[in-house]
C-alpha cells in the first residue's frame, strides 16, 4: 500500500509550489491513472510517490515504511526489489540485447540466473521472443517500449510506476501497451500507477486521479 | 559493472582504440626509453665499477704555504714579510705508510683485492714517434683482481708483467700512434731525462679513447726503478665486495688517514649527475606522453557520460547506486590502463629486444658487440603503474561526476528537451 500524507513539493528559488498538501492512499493491486493538464504536477507526484524525488514536506509511506527515513542504499535496494519504472522513452542500454536489458535489475543483485526464465517468459508474453538477442537500435519504438516494461517487471515488483508510457507511440502500439498493463495488473496483481494524457487509457484504469495546479481535483472509480 | 563497462568500451570501438593507442604509445615509449637509457647507464656503471678501482687511496699533495715556511724558518713572534710568498708542492707525492694500509685492507672483510701502484707521467718513443704516457706501475697478479683490465687485452696477456724485466703493456691508441706491435722495444724517458728500454708484451683496448690513447702498464718495481723512487707508491687501488658501499667505506677510511681516500662514486660524480639528469628527462618525457593520453581518457569519458545520461538515469532508477555508476566508469579507466599498459609493455619489450640485436659502436671492447638495453623488472613494474595511474587519474573526475547525477534531474531535462 502507498500512502501520501500532506505531501508538498516546491522547486527553485524563490520556491514555486508544484504539489499542494496531497494526501492519498493507493491499495495493493490497484491500477491508478494520473491525469491532468501539462504542469499540473502529475509527473512530480509520480516521482515523489516512487521516492525517485524527495518531497519538500509531508510523508510517503510504502508497505508501512516511511521512505524519507530510509538511507540512500536501502532506498536503492527497495526500488530494485519492489518497484518497476517505465518512462515515455524506453531508456534501454544500447550496448545490450533485449534480454540483457531486461535482466539489468537482476544483475544488480547477481540473480540473473534465477530471473532469466521469468525474463524470457515476459518477452514471450510481450511477443518479443524472436527479438531477445537484438539490440535496441534494431527494435521498433513499440518493441523497445515493451522491452522496457519487461525490464520494469523482471524482478516481479509490487509497484509499477509509468510516466506516459504510450506518449511516444502510435495508437496501435499504445493499445498493445495498455493491454500489457491490464494483463500485469489482473494476472500478476501488480499495483500500477500511470501518468497519462490519453483519456481512453485513463478510463480503462480502475481509478483515475485528476490533478489541477498541484492538487487532486477529483478521484474517480471507473 | 565489469560486464557493462566492457560492453560500453566495445560499443565505441574507435574511441576506445584511440585511448588505447595513447596509453600503448606512452607505455611503449617508457619501456624503450628506459631500457635504452638504463642499459647505457648500466654499461657505463659497469665500466666505472669494473675498469677502475672502486676505492683509490692516494697521497695527499702537500702545498707549500707562507705559514708553514715561516714557522719552520723563523723563530716565533718574528714578523716576516715575504717579497714573493712561497708556493708549490712540497715534495714528490707518495703514501707514507703503505704497510699500515696493506695490513688494514687485508684484515677488512669488505675488501676483495687491492694493489699498490706508482703512477708516472713519461715520454714514450719509438723510432721518430714520441707520445706522453701515463704509466702505471702495478703488481700484475693483484691488478687483474682489482679491475678487469685482463679482459680487455687485445694482444698478449696481462700476466706477462709478473715476470718484470722492463715489460710494458700499451693502450691500443698509444700503440697505434707509436706504430708498435708486440715484442717491439720502446724507450721511456722520465722528467729528469733518464731513459730505459721496455719491451711491449701486450696491447689493451678498453673502448675508452682517453685511456687507450694515453695509458700503459708495467711492473711496479720497473716503474719505481725508472722513476728512482724505490719502495714508494702513489696509489693503492682497492676492489670491495659491494661496489655501491664503496662510498661509505671510503668515508670511514678517510676519517682515520692523512691520505686521500676516494670512492668511484666520488671520482665519477659528474657522470653520475648526468645519469640523474637523464632520469629526470626520461620521466618528464614519459609523463608528458601519458598526460596527453590521460586527457584523451578524460575527454572521452566526459563526452560518453553526457551521451549516457539517460542510461545513467535508468540504472539509478532500477536500483544501481551512485557508487555503482562511479565503478562503471572507473572500471573503464582501469581496463584502458591495464590493456593499454600490457600491450605497451609487450611492444616496448619487443622493440628493446630488437634494439639489443643492433650493432653497437664503442662497446666492442667490453665484449658487447650489440647495443646494451636494460630489461630490469622495475622498468616494467613502473611502466604498468604509470599506465594504470594515468588512466585511473583521468577517470576519477568523470566517474565522480557521473555518480553525482540524479536520475530525476536527468529524466526531467530529457522530458523538457
Amino acid at each position: 500500500m502507498i500512502e501520501l500524507k500532506n505531501v508538498c513539493k516546491s522547486f527553485g528559488k524563490p520556491p514555486v509550489k508544484i504539489l499542494h498538501d496531497i494526501s492519498l492512499c493507493i491499495n495493493q493491486g490497484e491500477f491508478v491513472s494520473l491525469t491532468g493538464r501539462s504542469g499540473s504536477g502529475k509527473t512530480t507526484l509520480l516521482y515523489c510517490m516512487s521516492s525517485l524525488d524527495h518531497v519538500t514536506s509531508g510523508e510517503v509511506w510504502i508497505d508501512g515504511e516511511m521512505m524519507q527515513q530510509k538511507s540512500e542504499k536501502a532506498l536503492h535496494a527497495f526500488r530494485n526489489r519492489e518497484m518497476g519504472f517505465v518512462f515515455q522513452f524506453h531508456y534501454l542500454l544500447p550496448e545490450l540485447t533485449a534480454l540483457e536489458n531486461v535482466l539489468m535489475p537482476a544483475k544488480k543483485t547477481n540473480s540473473e540466473k534465477q530471473h532469466k526464465a521469468f525474463a524470457m517468459h515476459l518477452l514471450e508474453q510481450f511477443e518479443l521472443a524472436e527479438h531477445i538477442h537484438k539490440r535496441p537500435g534494431q527494435l521498433s519504438g513499440g518493441q523497445a517500449q515493451r522491452v522496457a516494461i519487461a525490464r520494469a517487471m523482471a524482478m516481479k515488483p509490487k509497484y509499477l510506476f509509468a510516466d506516459e508510457p504510450t506518449g511516444s507511440l502510435d495508437s496501435n502500439n499504445a493499445r498493445v501497451i495498455m493491454n500489457i498493463f491490464d494483463q500485469l495488473n489482473q494476472e500478476e496483481g501488480t499495483t500500477i500507477i500511470c501518468v497519462t494524457h490519453d483519456q481512453e487509457f485513463a478510463k480503462s484504469t480502475a481509478r483515475q486521479l485528476e490533478l489541477f495546479d498541484g492538487q487532486i481535483l477529483q478521484s474517480e472509480e471507473n | 559493472m565489469l560486464f557493462l563497462a566492457l560492453r560500453q568500451m566495445l560499443a565505441r570501438k574507435k574511441q576506445s582504440l584511440f585511448i588505447l593507442l595513447g596509453i600503448i604509445l606512452g607505455t611503449t615509449a617508457y619501456v624503450v626509453i628506459s631500457g635504452f637509457m638504463l642499459g647505457f647507464q648500466q654499461f657505463l656503471l659497469d665500466q666505472l665499477v669494473n675498469n677502475m678501482p672502486q676505492v683509490t687511496i692516494s697521497a695527499k699533495e702537500q702545498y707549500i704555504t707562507k705559514k708553514t715556511v715561516t714557522g719552520n724558518l723563523f723563530p716565533k713572534k718574528t714578523l716576516v714579510k715575504w717579497m714573493t710568498p712561497p708556493s708549490g708542492v712540497r715534495e714528490l707525492n707518495y703514501i707514507l705508510n703503505p704497510q699500515g694500509w696493506y695490513k688494514k685492507l687485508k684484515n677488512n672483510a669488505e675488501v676483495v683485492a687491492f694493489t699498490p701502484q706508482i703512477q708516472a707521467s713519461l715520454l714514450i718513443s719509438h723510432d721518430s714517434s714520441s707520445q706522453n704516457v701515463n704509466l702505471i706501475g702495478t703488481v700484475a697478479a693483484d691488478q687483474i683482481k682489482v679491475t678487469n683490465i685482463a679482459d680487455y687485452m687485445q694482444v698478449g696477456s696481462f700476466a706477462q708483467l709478473k715476470q718484470g724485466g722492463n715489460r710494458i703493456i700499451l693502450g691500443s691508441g698509444l700503440a697505434q700512434k707509436l706504430g708498435v706491435t708486440i715484442n717491439t722495444a720502446v724507450k721511456l724517458t722520465n722528467q729528469q731525462g733518464e731513459s730505459k728500454q721496455f719491451k711491449v708484451v701486450g696491447i689493451f683496448h678498453t673502448g675508452n679513447k682517453a685511456t687507450d690513447d694515453t695509458q700503459a702498464y708495467a711492473a711496479l718495481t720497473d716503474v719505481q726503478n725508472l722513476e728512482d723512487r724505490s719502495g714508494q707508491i702513489t696509489t693503492i687501488a682497492v676492489k670491495v665486495k659491494d661496489p655501491y658501499d664503496a662510498k661509505n667505506l671510503a668515508l670511514q677510511w678517510q676519517a682515520f688517514s692523512r691520505d686521500k681516500v676516494e670512492s668511484w662514486q666520488q671520482t665519477s660524480a659528474n657522470i653520475l649527475s648526468v645519469f640523474y639528469v637523464q632520469d629526470v628527462i626520461r620521466y618528464f618525457m614519459v609523463c608528458s606522453i601519458l598526460l596527453v593520453s590521460a586527457f584523451g581518457i578524460y575527454n572521452v569519458l566526459n563526452i560518453m557520460i553526457n551521451q549516457k545520461r539517460r542510461e545513467i538515469a535508468i540504472l539509478r532508477a532500477i536500483g544501481y547506486t551512485s557508487s555503482d555508476i562511479i565503478q562503471l566508469f572507473f572500471i573503464q579507466g582501469l581496463l584502458f590502463g591495464l590493456i593499454g599498459g600490457c600491450i605497451g609493455l609487450l611492444l616496448g619489450n619487443l622493440i628493446c629486444l630488437y634494439i639489443s640485436t643492433l650493432p653497437a659502436v664503442g662497446m666492442v671492447a667490453s665484449g658487447k658487440s650489440t647495443m646494451v638495453v636494460a630489461f630490469n623488472i622495475s622498468i616494467y613494474i613502473y611502466g604498468i603503474a604509470l599506465a594504470l595511474g594515468s588512466a585511473l587519474f583521468a577517470s576519477i573526475l568523470p566517474a565522480k561526476a557521473a555518480g553525482k547525477l540524479q536520475p530525476i534531474a536527468i529524466i526531467r531535462s530529457e522530458a523538457s528537451a
